[in-house]
C-alpha cells in the first residue's frame, strides 16, 4: 500500500491521467492533491471570492473526470490541458457573472484581521513595531495589486496570471488561450503596461 | 528596432522568452535608447511588486468535498450511459411505431370496403344469402351477428314519410332489395316489416345520415357483440330523439363502426361520446353508461 502511494507520488501527471483513463480513480485524487492549490490560486486571482474559486476548482476537476478520455498524453502536457479546461471554466463563470452581478465579498479584510488577531491584539506578541508596519504595508500593496489585476481585461488577466503566478511558458499560454505566441507576447506586454499605469494611479511607486 | 517593438521584447525578455538573436538586438537597442532602458527597469520593478501577492491555501474541506463529488460523478457515469442508450432505443422504437401506424392507416384506407349508400329509409342486409334481417325498429337493430354467415350492415331506422326522405341522395348502388330513386321515393322494405318508429323524428335534418352504415360485423367476439348491442341500443335511443342531435350520433356511431376492427375500448370511447351528446342535447334519454 505504502509502495503504491510512493509510486503514485513519483508518477508524472500524464502517467496518472493514463491510470485514471484505465479506471484507477485514486489517480484522480492524486492529481487533485497536486493541482488544487495552484488551480485555486489561479481562480482566486481571476475572480474575487474564495468560495467561488473553490467551486471552480471542483467544477474543473469534475470536467477533467468527464472528459478525461479525450486527453492524449502524447500530444499535450497535462498542465496545459488542465489550464485550458480551467480557462474555459473561468470564462464561462465571468460571462455568467457579468450578466448577473452579485454582491462581491472581496477578501481584502481577511488577512488584515488575521494579522491583527495574531500580532497586534496579543500583548505578549514579540513582533516589533517595524515588523507590524512592514506587514501592513505589504498587505496594502497586495490589496492594491489585487484590484489592479482584477481590473484587467479578461484575456490579458489570464495571460499575466498564467505567466506571473502559475509559471507557464508563452507556448503553453498560447495553447491555453488558443492564440499564437506573438499574441501572448503582446497580451502580457499590454497587461504589464496597464498594471503600471493603475498602480501609479493608486500611488504605488512602480 | 523601433521602441514600440523593443518594449514588447523587453517584457518577453524578463520572462526568458527571447531567442539569442532577439536578445542581442534588444541589448543593442537598450544601450542606445534611454527610454527603453527605463522601461526595462520598470518592468523589473513591477515583477517584484507582483511577487508580493503570495499564494494562499484553499479550505481544508475542498479535497473532502471533491472526493464526495468524484464518487457521485463516477456513480452517475454508467447510469447516464444507460439512459443515453435507452433514449436512442426509445427514439428508434417510436419512429418504427409511427411508421407502422402510418402504414396501417394507409392500408386500411386502401382496403376498407366502400359501404353502399342505400336510399333513405332502408334497413338493408348485406347478407349474400339474402336472408331478411328486419327493416326497422328494435327488431332491425338487434341482429344476431353470430348467426349471420355473411356481413350485415345496419342503418338507422328509416323515416316513413316521403317528405322526410325527399332530400336524401339517390343511392349509388343497392345491395339488397329494390330502391326507388327520385325526389320522394317510397320506403323500401326488404322483409319482415316491423313496427315503425315515430315518424318525423329521425330525418328532421334532411341529410344522408339515415343511410349511413352503423356497425359492421367484422371481427365479432363476445365482447364485440356486447359493444355492438350497446351501439344499437344507443342508435335506437338516438332515433327517438330530435333530429339535431341524431346526425352527430350517427357520425360517432359510424366512427365506432370503423373502429370495430381495432379495439373494444376505442369503440366504447366513441359510444360514450355519442351517449354524452345525446344526453346533453336532449336530456330526455339517459342511456346506460356502464359498458
Amino acid at each position: 500500500m505504502m509502495q503504491t502511494a510512493t509510486n503514485r507520488a513519483s508518477e508524472t501527471d500524464e502517467e496518472l491521467m493514463e491510470r485514471f483513463q484505465a479506471g484507477d480513480t485514486a489517480a484522480m485524487e492524486v492529481l487533485f492533491g497536486r493541482f488544487q492549490k495552484p488551480l485555486f490560486n489561479f481562480f482566486f486571482r481571476m475572480v474575487a471570492r474564495r468560495e467561488t474559486a473553490e467551486d471552480l476548482v471542483q467544477e474543473t476537476f469534475i470536467k477533467v473526470c468527464r472528459f478525461g478520455h479525450t486527453f492524449r498524453g502524447s500530444e499535450a502536457k497535462f498542465t496545459t490541458w488542465l489550464y485550458s479546461v480551467a480557462g474555459n471554466q473561468c470564462r464561462d463563470h465571468l460571462r455568467h457573472a457579468a450578466r448577473r452581478p452579485e454582491i462581491s465579498m472581496v477578501d481584502t479584510g481577511e488577512m488584515e484581521e488575521d494579522f491583527l488577531e495574531n500580532h497586534v491584539s496579543d500583548p505578549t506578541s514579540q513582533a516589533g513595531s517595524s515588523s507590524v508596519e512592514d506587514h501592513l504595508l505589504r498587505m496594502e500593496v497586495q490589496s492594491i495589486l489585487k484590484q489592479a489585476v482584477r481590473s484587467l481585461p479578461e484575456k490579458e488577466r489570464t495571460a499575466i496570471v498564467l505567466r506571473e503566478y502559475q509559471g507557464l511558458e508563452y507556448k503553453e499560454i498560447a495553447e491555453v488561450l488558443g492564440c499564437p505566441i506573438g499574441s501572448v507576447k503582446v497580451l502580457i506586454f499590454r497587461a504589464r503596461q496597464r498594471l503600471r499605469e493603475r498602480l501609479a494611479d493608486l500611488e504605488l511607486a512602480v | 528596432m523601433k521602441c514600440k517593438n523593443a518594449k514588447i521584447l523587453i517584457s518577453a525578455s524578463m520572462d526568458g522568452e527571447l531567442s539569442q538573436r532577439e536578445e542581442r538586438r534588444l541589448r543593442e537597442h537598450v544601450c542606445r535608447c534611454a527610454e527603453c532602458a527605463g522601461e526595462q527597469a520598470q518592468v523589473s520593478n513591477l515583477r517584484d511588486v507582483m511577487a508580493v501577492w503570495a499564494d494562499e491555501d484553499p479550505s481544508e474541506w475542498l479535497a473532502q468535498n471533491f472526493a464526495c463529488r468524484l464518487e457521485d460523478e463516477l456513480a452517475r457515469k454508467p447510469a447516464r450511459r444507460v439512459y443515453k442508450q435507452r433514449r436512442v432505443l426509445g427514439t428508434a422504437l417510436a419512429g418504427f411505431a409511427t411508421a407502422l401506424l402510418a402504414f396501417g392507416i394507409l392500408l386500411h384506407s386502401q382496403l376498407a370496403p366502400v359501404q353502399p349508400v342505400p336510399p333513405a329509409g332502408n334497413v338493408q342486409s348485406a347478407n349474400p344469402a339474402g336472408q331478411p334481417t328486419g327493416d326497422d325498429g328494435a327488431a332491425a337493430m338487434t341482429p344476431n351477428a353470430t348467426s349471420q354467415p355473411g356481413k350485415s350492415v345496419l342503418t338507422v331506422p328509416p323515416a316513413r314519410t316521403p317528405a322526410h326522405t325527399g332530400t336524401a341522395h339517390p343511392p349509388k348502388h343497392t345491395v339488397a332489395g329494390p330502391s326507388v330513386p327520385g325526389p320522394s321515393p317510397a320506403p323500401t322494405v326488404d322483409a319482415n316489416p316491423g313496427p315503425a318508429p315515430p315518424a318525423g323524428r329521425v330525418a328532421a335534418t334532411g341529410s344522408t345520415r339515415n343511410t349511413r352504415p352503423i356497425l359492421s360485423d367484422r371481427g365479432s367476439t363476445g365482447r364485440d357483440a356486447e359493444v355492438k348491442r350497446m351501439v344499437m341500443r344507443n342508435v335506437m335511443l338516438a332515433s327517438h330523439t330530435e333530429g339535431n342531435a341524431e346526425s352527430t350520433i350517427t357520425d360517432h356511431v359510424a366512427r365506432a363502426d370503423l373502429s370495430m376492427n381495432r379495439s373494444v375500448e376505442e369503440v366504447r370511447g366513441v359510444i360514450r361520446k355519442a351517449v354524452d351528446v345525446l344526453a346533453r342535447s336532449e336530456n330526455r334519454v339517459e342511456p346506460t353508461r356502464n359498458f
